[in-house]
Protein backbone atom coordinates (compact mmCIF):
# COMPACT_ATOMS: atom_id res chain seq x y z
CA UNK A 1 0.00 0.00 0.00
CA UNK A 2 2.32 2.45 0.89
CA UNK A 3 4.60 1.10 -1.97
CA UNK A 4 1.49 1.91 -4.19
CA UNK A 5 1.38 5.27 -2.32
CA UNK A 6 4.68 6.25 -3.02
CA UNK A 7 4.18 5.84 -6.64
CA UNK A 8 1.59 7.54 -7.04
CA UNK A 9 3.06 10.58 -5.24
CA UNK A 10 6.59 10.16 -7.26
CA UNK A 11 4.55 10.09 -10.59
CA UNK A 12 2.23 12.60 -9.42
CA UNK A 13 3.97 15.12 -7.06
CA UNK A 14 3.66 18.01 -8.92
CA UNK A 15 -0.25 18.48 -10.05
CA UNK A 16 -0.85 17.21 -6.19
CA UNK A 17 1.07 20.12 -4.91
CA UNK A 18 0.27 22.87 -6.81
CA UNK A 19 -3.68 21.30 -6.60
CA UNK A 20 -3.40 21.10 -2.69
CA UNK A 21 -1.83 24.87 -3.60
CA UNK A 22 -4.78 26.09 -5.76
CA UNK A 23 -7.05 24.67 -2.97
CA UNK A 24 -5.66 26.85 -0.37
CA UNK A 25 -5.40 29.51 -2.26
CA UNK A 26 -9.27 29.64 -2.85
CA UNK A 27 -9.34 28.73 1.07
CA UNK A 28 -7.58 32.24 1.70
CA UNK A 29 -9.90 34.01 -0.40
CA UNK A 30 -12.77 33.23 1.71
CA UNK A 31 -10.90 34.05 4.40
CA UNK A 32 -9.87 37.18 3.35
CA UNK A 33 -12.41 39.77 4.97
CA UNK A 34 -11.33 38.33 8.08
CA UNK A 35 -10.14 40.73 11.28
CA UNK A 36 -7.12 38.70 11.67
CA UNK A 37 -6.04 38.22 8.34
CA UNK A 38 -6.50 42.54 7.55
CA UNK A 39 -4.60 43.12 10.15
CA UNK A 40 -1.95 40.87 9.31
CA UNK A 41 -2.11 42.57 5.80
CA UNK A 42 -2.23 45.84 6.96
CA UNK A 43 1.11 45.35 8.70
CA UNK A 44 3.10 43.82 5.67
CA UNK A 45 1.64 46.76 3.17
CA UNK A 46 2.53 48.87 6.34
CA UNK A 47 6.03 47.64 6.29
CA UNK A 48 6.67 47.36 2.87
CA UNK A 49 5.09 50.81 1.82
CA UNK A 50 7.99 52.58 3.41
CA UNK A 51 10.58 51.39 0.54
CA UNK A 52 7.83 51.74 -1.84
CA UNK A 53 7.39 55.76 -0.69
CA UNK A 54 11.26 56.53 -0.28
CA UNK A 55 11.22 55.20 -4.09
CA UNK A 56 8.31 57.25 -5.02
CA UNK A 57 9.49 60.65 -3.69
CA UNK A 58 12.69 60.13 -5.89
CA UNK A 59 11.08 59.28 -8.78
CA UNK A 60 8.21 62.40 -8.16
CA UNK A 61 10.74 64.56 -7.66
CA UNK A 62 11.67 64.96 -11.59
CA UNK A 63 7.97 65.19 -11.54
CA UNK A 64 7.64 67.81 -9.84
CA UNK A 65 8.34 70.85 -12.42
CA UNK A 66 5.29 69.47 -14.86
CA UNK A 67 2.66 69.01 -12.02
CA UNK A 68 3.30 72.67 -10.50
CA UNK A 69 2.65 74.25 -14.18
CA UNK A 70 -0.55 72.24 -14.50
CA UNK A 71 -1.46 73.67 -10.56
CA UNK A 72 -0.90 76.65 -11.40
CA UNK A 73 -3.40 76.58 -14.40
CA UNK A 74 -5.59 74.92 -12.38
CA UNK A 75 -5.78 77.08 -9.63
CA UNK A 76 -6.47 80.13 -12.53
CA UNK A 77 -9.10 77.99 -13.80
CA UNK A 78 -11.14 77.54 -10.08
CA UNK A 79 -10.36 80.92 -9.09
CA UNK A 80 -12.92 81.59 -11.60
CA UNK A 81 -14.92 79.13 -10.51
CA UNK A 82 -14.99 80.53 -7.24
CA UNK A 83 -15.94 83.82 -8.21
CA UNK A 84 -18.95 82.73 -9.68
CA UNK A 85 -20.05 80.22 -7.00
CA UNK A 86 -19.39 82.69 -4.61
CA UNK A 87 -22.34 84.88 -5.64
CA UNK A 88 -24.86 82.03 -5.51
CA UNK A 89 -23.12 81.09 -1.92
CA UNK A 90 -24.07 84.53 -0.99
CA UNK A 91 -27.63 83.67 -2.37
CA UNK A 92 -27.96 80.63 -0.66
CA UNK A 93 -26.41 81.56 3.00
CA UNK A 94 -29.62 84.41 2.78
CA UNK A 95 -32.31 81.39 1.98
CA UNK A 96 -30.67 79.77 5.04
CA UNK A 97 -31.29 82.25 7.06
CA UNK A 98 -34.84 82.45 6.35
CA UNK A 99 -35.38 78.96 6.68
CA UNK A 100 -33.37 78.51 10.19
CA UNK A 101 -30.73 75.89 8.41
CA UNK A 102 -27.14 75.05 10.20
CA UNK A 103 -24.78 73.99 7.92
CA UNK A 104 -23.68 70.59 10.05
CA UNK A 105 -20.74 69.75 7.35
CA UNK A 106 -17.50 69.57 8.87
CA UNK A 107 -15.40 68.54 5.67
CA UNK A 108 -11.67 68.77 5.68
CA UNK A 109 -9.18 67.43 3.47
CA UNK A 110 -5.70 65.85 3.97
CA UNK A 111 -3.65 65.79 1.00
CA UNK A 112 -1.55 62.63 -0.12
CA UNK A 113 0.46 61.37 -2.64
CA UNK A 114 0.07 57.95 -4.55
CA UNK A 115 2.68 55.74 -3.89
CA UNK A 116 1.59 52.19 -5.61
CA UNK A 117 -0.91 51.26 -7.94
CA UNK A 118 -2.34 47.88 -8.16
CA UNK A 119 -0.96 46.14 -11.65
CA UNK A 120 -4.07 44.06 -12.74
CA UNK A 121 -6.74 45.92 -14.20
CA UNK A 122 -9.10 44.25 -12.50
CA UNK A 123 -7.58 45.09 -8.78
CA UNK A 124 -8.43 48.73 -8.34
CA UNK A 125 -6.33 49.53 -5.62
CA UNK A 126 -3.87 52.94 -4.50
CA UNK A 127 -1.42 52.90 -2.01
CA UNK A 128 -1.36 56.33 -0.05
CA UNK A 129 1.62 58.02 1.75
CA UNK A 130 -0.81 59.21 4.73
CA UNK A 131 -2.21 56.61 7.56
CA UNK A 132 -4.14 56.75 10.84
CA UNK A 133 -1.81 59.00 12.35
CA UNK A 134 -2.95 61.39 9.93
CA UNK A 135 -6.58 61.07 10.94
CA UNK A 136 -7.16 59.02 8.15
CA UNK A 137 -10.02 55.96 8.90
CA UNK A 138 -11.59 53.22 6.87
CA UNK A 139 -14.24 54.13 4.60
CA UNK A 140 -12.84 58.14 4.26
CA UNK A 141 -13.67 58.76 0.58
CA UNK A 142 -11.02 60.05 -1.61
CA UNK A 143 -10.85 62.51 -4.35
CA UNK A 144 -8.95 65.16 -6.32
CA UNK A 145 -9.90 67.97 -8.21
CA UNK A 146 -11.75 66.18 -11.15
CA UNK A 147 -14.08 64.34 -8.79
CA UNK A 148 -14.37 61.32 -6.68
CA UNK A 149 -11.82 58.49 -6.55
CA UNK A 150 -12.58 55.65 -3.85
CA UNK A 151 -12.48 54.72 -0.52
CA UNK A 152 -9.90 53.95 2.08
CA UNK A 153 -10.53 50.17 2.33
CA UNK A 154 -7.11 49.60 4.99
CA UNK A 155 -5.04 51.83 6.92
CA UNK A 156 -1.97 51.35 8.72
CA UNK A 157 -0.06 53.50 11.02
CA UNK A 158 1.49 55.73 7.93
CA UNK A 159 -0.23 54.33 4.83
CA UNK A 160 -3.60 53.50 3.34
CA UNK A 161 -5.10 51.50 0.66
CA UNK A 162 -7.79 52.70 -0.91
CA UNK A 163 -10.44 51.04 -3.22
CA UNK A 164 -10.41 53.27 -6.30
CA UNK A 165 -14.10 53.29 -8.36
CA UNK A 166 -12.01 50.71 -10.66
CA UNK A 167 -12.47 48.20 -8.00
CA UNK A 168 -15.38 45.08 -8.41
CA UNK A 169 -16.27 45.09 -5.05
CA UNK A 170 -17.14 48.72 -4.62
CA UNK A 171 -20.59 49.45 -5.19
CA UNK A 172 -22.56 53.55 -4.14
CA UNK A 173 -25.39 54.61 -4.41
CA UNK A 174 -25.31 57.83 -6.50
CA UNK A 175 -27.97 60.25 -8.03
CA UNK A 176 -28.58 62.24 -11.14
CA UNK A 177 -27.66 65.78 -10.48
CA UNK A 178 -29.94 67.05 -12.62
CA UNK A 179 -33.35 64.80 -12.30
CA UNK A 180 -32.27 63.35 -8.84
CA UNK A 181 -32.80 60.09 -10.11
CA UNK A 182 -30.71 57.16 -8.16
CA UNK A 183 -29.33 54.08 -8.72
CA UNK A 184 -25.96 51.80 -8.04
CA UNK A 185 -22.28 53.03 -9.43
CA UNK A 186 -20.64 50.03 -9.97
CA UNK A 187 -17.21 48.63 -11.97
CA UNK A 188 -18.16 45.55 -14.08
CA UNK A 189 -14.22 45.18 -15.12
CA UNK A 190 -14.34 47.19 -18.04
CA UNK A 191 -16.77 50.01 -17.76
CA UNK A 192 -18.25 52.41 -14.45
CA UNK A 193 -22.12 51.80 -15.08
CA UNK A 194 -25.16 52.43 -13.17
CA UNK A 195 -27.95 50.05 -12.80
CA UNK A 196 -30.90 49.52 -11.20
CA UNK A 197 -32.12 52.90 -12.71
CA UNK A 198 -36.08 53.00 -13.30
CA UNK A 199 -36.88 52.98 -17.23
CA UNK A 200 -39.37 55.90 -15.84
CA UNK A 201 -35.84 57.95 -15.05
CA UNK A 202 -35.30 61.34 -16.66
CA UNK A 203 -31.47 60.99 -17.90
CA UNK A 204 -30.11 62.49 -20.30
CA UNK A 205 -26.27 61.82 -22.62
CA UNK A 206 -23.88 64.15 -20.58
CA UNK A 207 -26.29 64.54 -17.10
CA UNK A 208 -23.59 64.70 -14.12
CA UNK A 209 -23.51 61.94 -11.96
CA UNK A 210 -22.90 62.86 -8.50
CA UNK A 211 -22.73 60.48 -4.58
CA UNK A 212 -25.59 60.60 -2.96
CA UNK A 213 -26.77 61.81 0.33
CA UNK A 214 -28.64 58.54 1.02
CA UNK A 215 -25.48 56.72 1.15
CA UNK A 216 -24.34 55.07 4.21
CA UNK A 217 -21.25 55.15 3.06
CA UNK A 218 -20.58 59.08 1.27
CA UNK A 219 -23.59 60.82 2.35
CA UNK A 220 -22.08 64.42 0.57
CA UNK A 221 -23.00 65.01 -3.28
CA UNK A 222 -19.06 64.38 -4.62
CA UNK A 223 -18.95 64.58 -8.62
CA UNK A 224 -18.44 61.37 -10.06
CA UNK A 225 -18.80 61.63 -13.49
CA UNK A 226 -21.04 62.11 -16.54
CA UNK A 227 -23.50 59.66 -18.44
CA UNK A 228 -21.69 58.11 -21.39
CA UNK A 229 -23.99 55.70 -23.13
CA UNK A 230 -28.04 54.94 -22.14
CA UNK A 231 -28.19 51.46 -22.30
CA UNK A 232 -32.20 50.53 -22.91
CA UNK A 233 -32.91 46.80 -22.65
CA UNK A 234 -36.50 46.30 -24.44
CA UNK A 235 -36.87 43.86 -21.53
CA UNK A 236 -37.04 44.73 -18.22
CA UNK A 237 -37.93 47.50 -15.74
CA UNK A 238 -34.53 49.06 -15.65
CA UNK A 239 -31.98 51.15 -17.62
CA UNK A 240 -28.07 50.47 -17.33
CA UNK A 241 -25.74 53.41 -17.65
CA UNK A 242 -22.36 53.88 -18.73
CA UNK A 243 -20.31 56.71 -16.95
CA UNK A 244 -17.22 58.05 -18.19
CA UNK A 245 -15.40 59.23 -14.63
CA UNK A 246 -14.48 62.45 -14.12
CA UNK A 247 -10.86 61.43 -12.53
CA UNK A 248 -8.22 59.90 -15.21
CA UNK A 249 -7.39 57.17 -12.98
CA UNK A 250 -4.23 56.36 -15.06
CA UNK A 251 -2.68 59.50 -14.37
CA UNK A 252 -3.47 60.34 -10.68
CA UNK A 253 -0.55 61.07 -8.57
CA UNK A 254 -1.59 63.17 -5.74
CA UNK A 255 -5.07 62.89 -4.16
CA UNK A 256 -7.28 64.61 -1.06
CA UNK A 257 -8.53 62.04 1.70
CA UNK A 258 -12.12 63.88 2.84
CA UNK A 259 -12.83 63.75 7.05
CA UNK A 260 -16.39 64.41 8.00
CA UNK A 261 -17.84 63.97 11.35
CA UNK A 262 -19.82 61.18 9.80
CA UNK A 263 -16.98 59.14 8.87
CA UNK A 264 -14.97 57.07 9.58
CA UNK A 265 -16.73 53.91 9.73
CA UNK A 266 -15.45 52.15 12.47
CA UNK A 267 -15.37 48.39 10.93
CA UNK A 268 -14.51 47.13 7.08
CA UNK A 269 -17.12 48.50 4.72
CA UNK A 270 -20.14 46.39 5.22
CA UNK A 271 -22.31 45.86 2.54
CA UNK A 272 -26.00 46.94 3.27
CA UNK A 273 -29.35 46.26 1.87
CA UNK A 274 -29.19 47.89 -1.36
CA UNK A 275 -26.09 45.92 -1.75
CA UNK A 276 -23.94 49.31 -1.57
CA UNK A 277 -21.00 48.84 0.61
CA UNK B 1 21.17 25.70 -15.48
CA UNK B 2 18.69 25.45 -12.26
CA UNK B 3 18.49 28.63 -9.90
CA UNK B 4 17.62 27.39 -6.58
CA UNK B 5 14.72 28.79 -4.57
CA UNK B 6 16.40 31.51 -2.89
CA UNK B 7 17.92 34.47 -6.09
CA UNK B 8 13.92 34.46 -7.08
CA UNK B 9 13.00 35.27 -3.69
CA UNK B 10 15.42 37.47 -3.76
CA UNK B 11 14.82 39.17 -7.19
CA UNK B 12 11.17 39.61 -5.94
CA UNK B 13 11.32 42.48 -4.33
CA UNK B 14 13.16 45.27 -6.31
CA UNK B 15 10.82 43.57 -9.02
CA UNK B 16 8.02 44.36 -7.18
CA UNK B 17 8.63 47.97 -5.69
CA UNK B 18 9.99 48.97 -9.44
CA UNK B 19 6.48 47.03 -10.69
CA UNK B 20 4.40 49.17 -8.53
CA UNK B 21 6.62 52.61 -8.34
CA UNK B 22 7.92 53.00 -11.85
CA UNK B 23 6.11 50.75 -14.23
CA UNK B 24 2.87 52.50 -13.95
CA UNK B 25 4.95 55.82 -15.82
CA UNK B 26 4.54 53.33 -18.90
CA UNK B 27 0.59 52.06 -18.47
CA UNK B 28 -1.35 51.96 -21.75
CA UNK B 29 -5.04 52.80 -20.98
CA UNK B 30 -4.48 51.70 -17.38
CA UNK B 31 -2.79 48.04 -18.45
CA UNK B 32 0.97 47.53 -17.22
CA UNK B 33 3.53 44.92 -17.78
CA UNK B 34 3.71 42.61 -15.00
CA UNK B 35 7.42 41.78 -14.04
CA UNK B 36 6.73 39.74 -11.22
CA UNK B 37 5.42 37.39 -13.70
CA UNK B 38 8.26 37.54 -16.08
CA UNK B 39 10.52 36.45 -13.48
CA UNK B 40 8.08 34.07 -12.64
CA UNK B 41 8.07 32.71 -15.81
CA UNK B 42 12.10 32.98 -16.52
CA UNK B 43 12.88 31.03 -13.20
CA UNK B 44 9.57 28.55 -13.70
CA UNK B 45 11.53 27.70 -17.10
CA UNK B 46 14.79 26.95 -15.92
CA UNK B 47 13.51 25.56 -12.43
CA UNK B 48 10.64 22.80 -13.47
CA UNK B 49 6.65 22.93 -12.97
CA UNK B 50 6.75 22.38 -9.40
CA UNK B 51 8.68 25.12 -8.96
CA UNK B 52 6.68 27.15 -10.86
CA UNK B 53 3.40 26.54 -8.68
CA UNK B 54 4.98 26.97 -5.23
CA UNK B 55 7.10 30.18 -6.84
CA UNK B 56 3.73 31.66 -7.96
CA UNK B 57 1.89 31.05 -4.76
CA UNK B 58 4.72 32.89 -2.95
CA UNK B 59 4.90 35.98 -5.17
CA UNK B 60 1.38 35.62 -5.16
CA UNK B 61 1.17 35.51 -1.59
CA UNK B 62 3.30 38.54 -1.17
CA UNK B 63 1.77 40.57 -3.79
CA UNK B 64 -1.97 40.25 -2.24
CA UNK B 65 -0.26 41.04 0.75
CA UNK B 66 1.54 44.25 -0.15
CA UNK B 67 -0.90 45.31 -2.28
CA UNK B 68 -3.51 45.23 -0.75
CA UNK B 69 -5.82 42.79 -3.41
CA UNK B 70 -8.10 40.22 -2.19
CA UNK B 71 -6.14 38.30 -0.63
CA UNK B 72 -6.03 34.44 -2.26
CA UNK B 73 -6.82 35.91 -5.16
CA UNK B 74 -3.27 36.63 -7.04
CA UNK B 75 -1.64 33.46 -5.31
CA UNK B 76 -4.06 31.30 -6.91
CA UNK B 77 -3.28 33.10 -10.62
CA UNK B 78 0.01 33.41 -10.13
CA UNK B 79 0.36 29.44 -9.11
CA UNK B 80 -1.57 28.11 -12.01
CA UNK B 81 0.56 30.94 -14.05
CA UNK B 82 3.37 29.20 -12.64
CA UNK B 83 2.36 25.37 -12.90
CA UNK B 84 1.66 26.57 -16.76
CA UNK B 85 4.68 27.99 -17.43
CA UNK B 86 6.57 24.76 -16.15
CA UNK B 87 4.51 22.43 -18.10
CA UNK B 88 6.95 23.51 -20.87
CA UNK B 89 10.33 23.08 -18.99
CA UNK B 90 12.60 20.68 -20.89
CA UNK B 91 15.86 20.39 -18.90
CA UNK B 92 17.51 19.93 -22.79
CA UNK B 93 16.07 23.09 -24.37
CA UNK B 94 16.08 25.45 -21.22
CA UNK B 95 18.44 27.78 -23.05
CA UNK B 96 16.40 27.39 -26.60
CA UNK B 97 13.51 28.17 -24.72
CA UNK B 98 15.06 31.91 -22.89
CA UNK B 99 16.24 33.19 -26.39
CA UNK B 100 14.01 32.50 -28.47
CA UNK B 101 10.52 33.65 -29.39
CA UNK B 102 9.21 30.30 -27.41
CA UNK B 103 9.73 32.20 -24.13
CA UNK B 104 7.70 34.66 -25.59
CA UNK B 105 4.83 32.90 -26.25
CA UNK B 106 4.93 30.91 -23.26
CA UNK B 107 4.99 34.30 -21.43
CA UNK B 108 1.77 35.27 -23.41
CA UNK B 109 -0.38 32.30 -22.24
CA UNK B 110 0.91 31.85 -18.78
CA UNK B 111 -0.04 35.68 -18.64
CA UNK B 112 -2.70 35.25 -20.12
CA UNK B 113 -4.11 32.54 -17.56
CA UNK B 114 -3.09 34.36 -14.59
CA UNK B 115 -5.17 37.75 -16.35
CA UNK B 116 -8.45 35.46 -16.85
CA UNK B 117 -8.16 33.76 -13.18
CA UNK B 118 -7.57 37.12 -11.50
CA UNK B 119 -10.67 38.78 -13.67
CA UNK B 120 -12.96 35.91 -12.74
CA UNK B 121 -11.86 36.13 -9.07
CA UNK B 122 -12.37 39.69 -8.71
CA UNK B 123 -15.00 39.86 -11.26
CA UNK B 124 -17.36 36.79 -9.14
CA UNK B 125 -20.52 38.45 -8.82
CA UNK B 126 -20.37 41.27 -11.61
CA UNK B 127 -22.95 41.37 -13.46
CA UNK B 128 -23.02 42.54 -17.84
CA UNK B 129 -21.14 41.38 -20.33
CA UNK B 130 -18.31 40.05 -18.32
CA UNK B 131 -17.29 37.44 -20.35
CA UNK B 132 -15.89 39.69 -23.34
CA UNK B 133 -14.78 42.16 -20.90
CA UNK B 134 -12.46 39.43 -19.17
CA UNK B 135 -11.15 38.32 -22.50
CA UNK B 136 -10.67 41.68 -24.26
CA UNK B 137 -8.95 42.97 -21.00
CA UNK B 138 -6.52 40.13 -20.07
CA UNK B 139 -5.37 39.32 -23.92
CA UNK B 140 -4.06 43.47 -23.94
CA UNK B 141 -2.52 42.79 -20.45
CA UNK B 142 -0.68 39.84 -21.74
CA UNK B 143 0.34 41.10 -25.08
CA UNK B 144 2.10 44.12 -23.40
CA UNK B 145 3.65 41.80 -20.64
CA UNK B 146 4.95 39.57 -23.80
CA UNK B 147 6.12 42.98 -25.13
CA UNK B 148 7.85 44.14 -22.59
CA UNK B 149 9.14 40.32 -21.35
CA UNK B 150 10.95 40.09 -24.60
CA UNK B 151 13.37 42.00 -23.55
CA UNK B 152 14.48 38.83 -21.87
CA UNK B 153 15.09 37.51 -25.35
CA UNK B 154 17.68 40.94 -26.13
CA UNK B 155 19.46 40.71 -23.03
CA UNK B 156 19.75 36.89 -22.67
CA UNK B 157 23.42 35.95 -23.64
CA UNK B 158 24.03 34.34 -27.48
CA UNK B 159 20.38 35.25 -28.48
CA UNK B 160 18.67 33.67 -31.60
CA UNK B 161 15.62 35.41 -32.32
CA UNK B 162 13.69 32.72 -34.53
Amino acid sequence: MIHYLRQIWDRFRDFIVTGFLLLFSLFIITKSESPSVNSFKTFVFGTFSFATSFVSNVILMTDLRSENEELRRKTAELMLEVNSLREYGIENESYKQMLQLKDTSTLSLVTSKIIAKSFSPAQGTITLDKGSNDGIMVGMPVINGNGLIGIVHSVSSAFSIVRTLRNVHLKLIIRNERSRSEGILKWTGEYLTVTNLPKTADVKHGDRIVTSDISSVINKPLFVGRVAKIINPESGYFNDLIISPGVDFNSIKSVFVVKTTQFPLNTLPQTNERGEQ
Amino acid sequence: MKTGWFYPLLIFFPLLLIQIVVIPLISLDGFVPNLPLIALVFFTLKNGRLFGAVSGFVYGLLIDLIIGSLIGSTMFSFTAAGFTAGLFFNENKIENYLRSYVFILILFLSSLVHEVLIFVILSFGAEGDAFTGIIRQSIYASLYTSLIGSAVIILFPGRKFF
